[in-house]
């Protein structure tokens, strides 16, 4: 596969600590397009060894608005389907640079490792250094070990290492999108992380008609209706919980994810003056909001917006899924922002809120019919597209996903291909 | 008179030698990472007959075989000073034998007479330079010294500018059919007119790149009509000497100026190409495992040294300042060269010590790592850097190596 991509898919055996490069083959790409229609097809081909598949979209990690999205394709501990959980902020296209546009991870190691991605390397590593550290602290010291501060972290915490019900694969210090547990898979192999750095280039195969598209799409999508809004608190409002008032004293500041154009991500101040414009001395001021549901379940606990926050901080450090304790806690009578943290351990029970579907209920569905959610989830996570704002820029239509990817390989996508491997996937 | 009034182009596949004289790069102490912009236009115009000596292999009779010699930009004393008397004999005697030197910045400042102890070693060309401080008056030296200077005995050599200059060539020489070219300067000479040279080209003047360092007038009257470049016969041999880098990359017309220079060298004689063999032929999975290995330590370190990307740091080695963008030229330049080793299918390569050459770059990541940890508690990281740059451009000398080794065993193989 010459175009879009880095050609490679790498299959790691955790059983041996073996890793073994594939080229990626461009039938394969033909057929599945790319994203959650090749992990789908991978976790099939290795289903017998239990795998967990890294993925990036098409379009991923390129100017195509939004382009930022890297997904995680393995069977839902909590369901036993194959479930696609979305990556954000720079963990894709941190992927897609590193040298893989895939990743198999295969087998159980004896041991606790990490997987270290770099530049066409995929390295397995002893965990002893991070096993045992909450996700800050493995994120820090990883970071620290391989001297980058932008190395893109999928780690576990205590929650994973225990094989928690509830163990959520973090990004870097903060929530991702996986509302399966997958964080437990990852615990059952003994894999503490998978750190993601490169700096590989990609081809274009016609660079100046994509690059021309892309800067016509991004000019259309800035006179739509998302135009200037910013913050989870804008997310919030589209579904019908308005957060402003509650939240406003403590934002910091708004961060987009990879070529985003609308900040879905905002940041809080909690222990630093939130109107502080240099950077803050102190090492761990606040916190990033990127999960919605998780918020707003504290928030129903009644917390103050501070509590709410330094709650979901503490779930992330822990890397336990948000929305399960806030519904567990809210069922158990648990109100206390103490007594909810001692609750992490051992946290059990049935989840209402936990997704039926194929795709993360990380995303709201903003009002939107469940099957046609659904599709639209489908369409991110094939080409890579930021999944929340795949569904607020109806600018990034299939036709125009289907354009940029055919500029981008010239490979002949059609609106049949893609309909095909929705149908695939939505199995 | 050797490619006077030539047409030159500039570089494309057409200008590639199906045979390369045999050429040294100095990589010892004093050299500093310009050397590897000698090794991208010598590539990337097909001369693949390339090695590289350090002040050890010139000692050891190195230069014998050689028919050119690139000595590039770094730290003028410490050259001198490691290479010292028996060195200099050497080059002499090399030139004189025949061979071509070439020295840009730091590379032509060496040849030049001077009183200073090593220096007084290499005196073989009698000329003057203008950019040192005894032509100053007084009012305008504390000028200059504030800004870029380097100790010269009670004097300093000084520099005016860094980037563009505008050269006017002379003795009816021409760069790319052109009487003007445009060439990056970077603290190298400016020579006084001198019976003991030819000069080639003058300064000019200045583009708008051309980031002035002190006033402009003091700039003109330092460098303007002065020699840029020129050329002195010795014995049977040349030296061609450069003020500004003719070697960087991003200036073709100077590429091709310097690539007409070691062409005519051959004088019509073809070089054949001859097979290296260091001893040790690896092949198969073995060769395989060992480019996965030395693929893995530079991108280790190529990461390590991008976190490194937002320091302002440099590091004073011998007289020279080093930056880590420096560390960047010479991974990126491995890196590049492992992804054509790599596509070179199941061959077998010839190394000298490919388990030495893994193990040093698992250092130079250590040390990266280490240099980035001291930098962030504020330690001094002058003793860590210093062994950096010194194990830099042996596992890249060495790769280099390797690398042209293949280039010409392809070479062969094509003209077969």
């Amino acid at each position: 596969m010459e175009y879009l991509s880095a050609n490679k898919i790498t299959i790691v055996d955790l059983g041996t600590s073996k890793t073994v490069q594939k080229e990626l083959d461009e039938d394969l790409v033909k057929e599945n397009i790319g994203g959650a229609g090749i992990t789908a097809t991978l976790y099939e081909e290795y289903q017998d060894e239990d795998p967990i598949i890294l993925g990036t979209g098409l379009l991923t990690g390129t100017l195509a608005p939004a382009s930022a999205l890297g997904l995680i394709t393995a069977k839902n501990p909590l369901t036993g389907k194959v479930c696609h959980a979305p990556f954000t902020l720079y963990g894709g296209v941190e992927l897609k640079y590193s040298g893989f546009d895939y990743v198999v991870i295969k087998g159980k190691s004896q041991k606790p490792v990490y997987l270290w991605i770099h530049d066409g390397v995929a390295d397995v590593h002893d965990a002893k250094d991070v096993w045992g550290k909450d996700v800050w602290s493995s994120t820090e010291t990883i970071r620290e070990l391989m001297g980058d501060q932008l190395i893109q972290v999928l780690a576990i915490g205590k929650a994973g290492e225990s094989e928690s019900d509830f163990a959520h694969v973090c990004i870097n210090y903060w929530a991702s999108g996986d509302r399966w547990g997958f964080g437990q898979l990852f615990g059952q192999k003994k894999l503490k992380l998978v750190a993601l750095r490169g700096m590989s280039l990609l081809e274009i195969a016609d660079a100046e008609g994509f690059v021309r598209e892309c800067k016509e799409l991004l000019s259309t999508i800035k006179k739509g209706p998302f135009a200037g809004k910013k913050g989870i608190g804008e997310l919030t409002a589209a579904i019908g919980e308005d957060i402003g008032k509650w939240l406003e004293p403590i934002i910091h500041r708004h961060l987009s994810c990879f070529n985003t154009p609308v900040p879905t991500n905002t940041f809080v101040f909690l222990d630093e003056d939130p109107k502080l414009l240099k950077e803050s001395e102190k090492k761990e001021p606040g916190f990033l909001l990127s999960d919605i549901y998780g918020l707003l379940g504290f928030k129903k606990l009644g917390l103050s917006a501070a509590d709410a926050c330094a709650l979901l901080k503490e779930c992330a450090k822990y890397g336990i899924d948000a929305v399960a304790v806030s519904e567990l806690s809210q069922k158990a009578g648990k109100k206390k922002p103490d007594e909810i943290k001692k609750f992490f351990s051992g946290l059990k029970g049935a989840l209402e809120s936990l997704g039926k579907g194929k795709f993360s209920p990380w995303c709201p569905k903003f009002g939107l019919p469940a099957n046609e959610w659904d599709r639209r989830q489908a369409v991110a996570y094939i080409f890579g597209i930021h999944p929340i704002f795949a569904l607020m820029s109806p600018e990034l239509s299939e036709e125009k996903l289907i354009e940029l990817a055919n500029l981008g390989t010239g490979l002949g996508f059609t609106s049949e291909i893609l309909d095909k491997v929705i149908a695939d996937i939505s199995k | 008179m050797a490619f006077k009034n030539s047409n030159m182009s500039l570089i494309s596949t057409r200008d590639r030698l199906s045979y390369s004289p045999p050429i040294g790069i100095y990589t010892g102490s004093g050299a500093s990472h310009s050397w590897l912009w000698f090794v991208q236009i010598l590539d990337r115009m097909g001369f693949y007959n390339v090695h590289f000596v350090d002040e050890k292999d010139i000692l050891s009779n190195a230069l014998e075989p050689l028919h050119v010699l690139l000595m590039s930009g770094g730290d003028t004393f410490a050259i001198a000073e490691s290479l010292g008397a028996e060195g200099s004999d050497q080059l002499r005697h090399f030139i004189e034998g025949g061979g071509l030197y070439i020295g840009t910045c730091a590379g032509a400042y060496l040849p030049l007479k001077s009183s200073m102890d090593f220096l007084n070693q290499f005196n073989f060309i009698n000329v003057k330079i203008s950019n040192i401080s005894r032509r100053l008056s007084e009012p305008e030296r504390p000028l200059v010294q504030k800004v870029a200077c380097s100790s010269y005995g009670c004097d300093f050599v000084y520099h005016v500018v860094r980037e563009e200059v505008v050269l006017e060539m002379a003795n009816g020489y021409q760069a790319n059919g052109k009487k003007e070219m445009i060439a990056p300067l970077y603290g190298g000479p400016a020579m006084l007119p001198s019976r003991d040279i030819e000069p080639i080209a003058t300064y000019q003047g200045f583009t708008k790149r051309t980031k002035f360092l002190v006033e402009k007038e003091l700039a003109q009257k330092t460098l303007v009509g002065n020699i840029a470049v020129a050329k002195k016969s010795m014995g049977k041999g040349h030296l061609y000497i450069f003020g500004p880098h003719f070697e960087h990359p991003h200036y073709p017309t100077c590429n091709l100026f310097l690539a007409e220079i070691i062409r005519k060298k051959q004088n019509g004689r073809l070089c054949p190409i001859q097979k290296d063999f260091y001893g040790h032929s690896v092949k198969g999975e073995t060769l395989r495992n060992f480019l996965r290995d030395l693929k893995r330590e530079v991108s280790n370190s190529r990461i390590a040294v991008s976190g490194m990307s937002d320091f302002t740091i440099s590091w004073l080695i011998g007289n020279k300042y080093y930056e880590p963008e420096k560390i960047q030229v010479f991974l990126e330049v491995l890196w590049k060269r492992l992804t054509y080793l790599e596509s070179g299918g199941d061959g077998a390569f010839d190394l000298r010590d490919p388990h030495g050459m893994i193990s040093r770059l698992k250092g130079i990541t250590d040390v990266l790592r280490k240099t980035k940890k001291g930098i962030d508690r504020g330690e001094t990281t002058n003793g860590l850097a210093e062994d950096l740059f010194l194990n830099l451009k042996k596992v890249t000398s060495d790769l280099l190596t390797v690398y042209f080794s293949r280039k010409r065993m392809e070479s062969i193989r094509s003209q077969a």
